[in-house]
């Protein structure tokens, strides 16, 4: 069974950055695009590890700090590269609270 | 101040150079009889280059003033993360010297210019450690609540 976690309010995220959150054991990188569209995803990259919340966030687009990997956030599919990397589905409330939605555990 | 890609400086007191000036971004050795050389574009980490020698000068303001108009060259035509050593190459070191000595293209006003202008805008990024930029600046992790434990 899916569970679900509350962010806070979106505001918390500055525009075209991510932070990571800790839901329940699970880690989530969530982002706020500069266009302020909200993206889930896991924290760190398939490739060597690299913190993803700390990556550069561009037109619905994530690029990995360290070795410059570039992620679709909706699909969590890799850009030129078979790696891809998990996506979860966050709600904003008109308050803008934020509610991430994980998997079952 | 924002650049395409690190800089490295260096400055070394007579021709010894013991601080290496000639394989930094941008180096000055002064040479004696109040002269200073000028490099740029060097580099001495996994990729090794030596400087190119942009001029001469007679003083250390013209030192400051060269080389800060060679560093906003750089900052306005240098691709995304180039360093120098591979920017001085690409555009070669006559058109750079031609454009930021020689003023070949009548550009040297409005680099200097520019350059003052960004260094008057620089803040030291420090202060951010006391009054955060943005909310969660320093934040590694942001605890979420279960909504089921609610």
């Amino acid at each position: 069974m899916s569970r679900k976690y509350k962010l806070g309010l979106a505001s918390q995220i500055p525009a075209g950055e991510g932070r990571t959150f800790k839901a329940g054991e699970t880690e989530v990188a969530v982002f706020r695009t500069r266009n302020d569209e909200i993206f889930a995803t896991q924290t760190k990259c398939p490739h060597k590890g690299g913190p993803l919340a700390d990556g550069l966030v561009g037109n619905k687009h994530l690029i990995c700090p360290l070795h410059e990997l570039r992620f679709d956030l909706t699909t969590g599919q890799a850009i030129g590269s078979d790696a891809c990397i998990t996506v979860y589905s966050v709600v904003r409330e008109a308050t803008g609270e934020l509610t991430v939605e994980l998997p079952g555990d | 101040m924002d650049s395409p890609g690190k800089l490295k400086l260096a400055t070394a007191g007579c021709p010894r150079n013991c601080s290496e000036a000639l394989v930094k971004d941008v180096g000055a050795v002064a040479v004696g009889e109040g002269k200073w050389e000028i490099y740029v574009g060097g580099a001495a980490g996994s990729h090794i280059r030596k400087g190119d020698l942009l001029t001469v000068v007679d003083s250390h303001d013209e030192v400051l003033k060269v080389s800060g108009r060679f560093i906003q060259y750089y900052r306005e035509n240098a691709k995304y993360k180039e360093r120098t050593y591979t920017f001085v190459e690409r555009v070669g070191i006559a058109k750079i010297k031609a454009i930021v000595v020689d003023d070949s293209e009548g550009l040297c006003a409005a680099l200097d210019k520019a350059l003052d202008e960004s260094a008057a805008a620089t803040r030291d990024v420090w202060l951010e450690r006391d009054t955060p930029k943005t909310e969660n600046q320093f934040r590694t992790e942001i605890f979420a609540t279960d909504e089921a434990a609610q």
